[in-house]
């Protein structure tokens, strides 16, 4: 044995000393893995050590940079950066220079869609009654009518539930100028914050409930006719005033009741439309702010394809252009007079077109149309027709008269401007109306009863109408009916989709004219981004479920601008903080009030 | 003899190697325990800073479940708030949050970043018996409740033990705007603290690989965090 290990150990001198060897390598190795670690470490330590100083010192950079900036966003009471009317995206914001880094730090701003131009209401009725006159008519001069009860006289008690049919339905709030109401209750009028529950036509996304006016009447703490005596009705009915009995509310999460009608007295809220001080208050600062949005439609006439050799001798119906394959009238913007709109009467009227040939498209290609006749004219879309002013939206997909659902709003759309004595009455046919940018704010439809000055105050934008002020020529429309601007009778159950659709994915800006809207079988009717409305006539005695909605905008700022502040460290290229703020200066009105932040996300 | 010579060389070798690396092992287990238990904490710390400017308001709470339970986002009950086994889930504190994502590490496209609303929350969970504290996310219904967590995140390993007599209230020191400290309230509103400051106790154990645990006290980095105020930035 001992031998062997001689041999083994004397075999050869190049395995001298490798225990020594092994034991330099070990230690060598540990050494290295520990040194290794330990510089791991300390690195991964330092590394995230420096973050959180760093963030520190972003923020209180960020924070010493926040006072200037909102300045540079208000320069004065008027110009508001952030708002519709006063975009920020491309303003140019003082930078600051880190004095111990020296880094370049800049700041650039957008805004949440309607920053600073929204009332905060879904409809808003904004009549507050004829002063002209002995007495005024709820849902005419103002206030909401229901033509029926829907089998519910008035009382505190209710036996809604939510598969009832038949009520008008609203996301968000109502305000009403005036105070007065027909036939509300929990029969007629639902106040609903479920997105699974609502129908809609309209391809707007809802926001969530806490994005909007929660669901409640607003009333004026003061209103110019607050007692009954001085108000009348068209049909029979109860009238309250200052707040109706109940409505119908449905909860976030789809639950259906009866509530006793959520009042609120606000009095920042009109009294008069006529007032001198009607534009400070928020309803009437929010009016100016959508009306200094507005487009001109120019001094030049609309014209449309295929077009009659004389404008307004359109007979023979004879629509051979198409559109995508389809048969339709294309109409370019501008002004529609007598004669235009007698040829546009002659596409979508019973009496014109669809009296012997297949409905067509109407299709108002993007654009301002103004629609501004000399004498007392209805336009009637009760032969059928389709109307779209934007582009039309397919489903299936396919092109045909048949598949259009509605307007596509990813393409512009545009607005009806009516001035003049010019109503509207639907029987049969769909309207689908887009606004120009689904985040504009623009109105789709414009009917104010005063002259809106273009931007210089040296002529005018859109001329008044007031329908108060001339009946609707139309002989067999109830005597009642006449003074509504717009009037959308019964529709039938018949074999259309829609019997009557009206569906505007832009706010309808009405606050010079009412409507009456009866909605039966499968008619149905949206506003997309909400309407402000003179008043409102609401008939919902028949079998349509909630078929009638308003809806407000993805945000409600109740004119406060929403912005976003980006801070980059222009020196190191990369992005060191995102801070969202309220200005709360509503419309305006508040200049100078500060600011609150939203959220704070500073790396 | 040579030979003989050789042998206990070798053995004496070996002996010190079998040492040496034992030892070294030993304490490399406990550097990588130290290690990530610096990372961790200062990894805690970077969250709370992070969560904190962006509350609107900060809820503490305590031993005891919390009567309204309505600010929780916890993936724990009732129950296991004061269970001492390992179902043991206890909330330390909430916190409403806006959200908004971008990537530091470029420059974000100047556009309006929709903000999510949520709720934050931080909880310590017995996890077969090793205590964990985990970040958790809840987003709202639409009443603008939290719903169940929808996201969890682990952050710090807190050894085997926790003290169960603690809550979220234990360990933070809160002051008002004249640096005042209060008492941080407990299950309310804290809208009227100016700063929080985290108060880790000295004696508290983490880690989860080393045999023996690591003390706070021996983390010197944090104990310098722990003097960093957190700030809420967001309005009320």
């Amino acid at each position: 044995m001992f031998t062997w290990i001689q041999k083994v150990l004397r075999g050869s001198k190049s395995e001298q000393g490798s225990a020594l060897a092994i034991v330099i390598i070990m230690v060598v190795f540990v050494g290295l893995w520990f040194g290794s670690v330990a510089v791991l470490t300390n690195s991964g330590q330092a590394i995230l050590k420096n973050a959180v100083t760093n963030s520190n010192v972003n923020s209180s950079m960020i924070t010493s940079m926040l006072d200037r900036t909102v300045q540079s966003l208000t320069p004065n009471q008027t110009v508001r950066y952030g708002s519709l009317a006063y975009p920020c995206d491309s303003l140019t914001l003082p930078s600051y220079t880190d004095p111990t880094t020296g880094d370049l730090i800049t700041v650039q701003c957008s805004s949440a869609p309607f920053s600073g131009n929204t009332y905060g209401q879904s409809l808003s009725l904004v009549g507050t009654g004829d002063p002209a006159a002995a007495s005024s008519v709820i849902g005419v001069d103002g206030g909401l009518a229901f033509v029926s009860n829907n089998g519910n006289t008035g009382g505190t008690t209710c036996t809604a539930t939510a598969s009832d049919t038949g009520r008008y339905v609203i996301f968000g709030g109502l305000f009403n100028a005036s105070g007065m109401w027909q036939n509300t209750n929990c029969m007629t009028l639902e106040m609903n914050l479920s997105t699974s529950t609502l129908t809609s036509d309209s391809s707007n996304q809802l926001p969530s409930a806490n994005q909007v006016a929660s669901a409640q009447l607003t009333v004026p703490t003061t209103q110019t006719q607050p007692s009954a005596t001085n108000w009348s009705t068209a049909t029979a009915g109860t009238i309250a005033a200052g707040c109706p009995n109940t409505t119908a509310y449905t909860s976030p999460t789809g639950a259906t009741s009866t509530v006793p009608a959520a009042c609120t007295y606000d009095s920042t809220a009109a009294t008069t439309t006529s007032s001198s001080s009607y534009t400070t208050t928020d309803v009437g600062a929010y009016q100016t702010a959508v009306e200094n949005l507005l487009p001109s439609a120019g001094t030049g006439l609309a014209t449309y394809s295929g077009e009659a050799a004389t404008p307004g001798s359109l007979q023979a119906c004879n629509i051979t252009t198409t559109y995508a394959g389809i048969p339709a009238v294309v109409w370019t913007p501008g002004i529609l007079n007598d004669a235009l709109i007698a040829d546009l009467n002659a596409m979508t009227s019973v009496q014109g077109c669809a009296k012997n040939k297949a409905p067509a498209a109407v299709i108002f290609s993007p654009g301002t149309y103004l629609f501004q006749p000399t004498n007392p004219v209805e336009w009637r879309i009760d032969g059928g027709s389709t109307v779209i002013l934007g582009s039309p939206l397919y489903n299936p997909s396919t092109p045909a008269f048949s598949n259009i659902v509605g307007c596509d709003t990813t393409k512009s759309g545009g607005q009806f401007q009516f001035a003049g004595p010019i109503f509207m009455q639907m029987a049969l046919g769909e309207l689908y109306l887009c606004p120009d940018k689904i985040t504009s704010g623009q109105p789709t439809v414009v009917i104010a009863d005063h002259n809106i000055p273009n931007s210089t105050n040296t002529g005018t934008k859109v001329p008044a109408w007031n329908p108060n002020k001339v009946n609707n020529p139309t002989t067999g429309l109830p005597s009642s009916r006449t003074k509504n601007f717009l009037f959308v009778s019964q529709g039938n159950n018949n074999s259309n989709n829609c019997a009557i659709c009206i569906t505007s994915e832009g706010l309808v800006y009405s606050p010079g004219a009412s409507f009456y809207i009866n909605l039966t079988g499968t008619s149905r009717g949206t506003f997309g981004q909400g309407a402000v409305l003179k008043a409102a006539t609401l008939n919902t005695n028949g079998s349509t479920k909630r078929t009638m909605t308003s809806k407000p905008p993805v945000t409600s700022t109740k004119g406060d601008r929403h912005v976003q502040l980006k801070f980059t460290n222009v020196t190191k290229k990369k992005t060191i903080g995102v801070v969202q703020l309220t200005i709360k200066d509503n419309f305006g009105q508040s200049y100078g009030n500060g600011f609150k932040i939203d959220t704070w996300a500073v790396k | 003899m040579e030979v003989l010579l050789a042998v206990v060389i070798t053995a004496l070798l070996t002996t010190a190697i079998f040492r040496v690396t034992t030892a070294a092992f030993g304490t490399l287990s406990r550097a990588a325990d130290l290690a990530v238990a610096q990372s961790q904490t200062v990894t805690l710390y970077q969250s709370l800073q992070q969560d904190f400017s962006a509350a609107s308001d900060i809820y503490l709470f305590n031993a005891t479940y919390p009567a309204d339970p309505t600010q929780l986002c916890t993936t724990g009950t009732s129950a296991q708030w004061t269970a001492t086994d390992t179902t043991f889930v206890r909330e330390l504190l909430a916190m409403p949050i806006s959200l908004v994502s971008f990537d530091p590490s470029q420059q974000v496209a100047n556009a309006w970043i929709p903000p999510v609303k949520a709720f934050r929350g931080y909880e310590v969970r017995n996890v077969n018996g090793a205590m964990q504290l985990w970040q958790e996310t809840c987003l709202l219904d639409a009443n603008g409740a939290p719903l169940a967590p929808n996201r969890s995140i682990k952050l710090v390993d807190l050894g085997n033990s926790y003290d169960y007599t603690k809550g979220g209230v234990a360990y933070f020191t809160c002051k008002d705007d004249t640096a005042t400290v209060l008492s941080c309230p407990a299950e309310a509103s804290t809208t009227t603290v100016a700063t929080y400051t985290l108060a880790l106790p000295i004696s508290m154990l983490l880690g989860k690989f080393s045999k023996t645990a690591i003390p706070v006290s021996t983390l010197t980095d944090i104990q310098t965090l722990m003097n960093i105020p957190l700030t809420r930035m967001v309005s009320n």
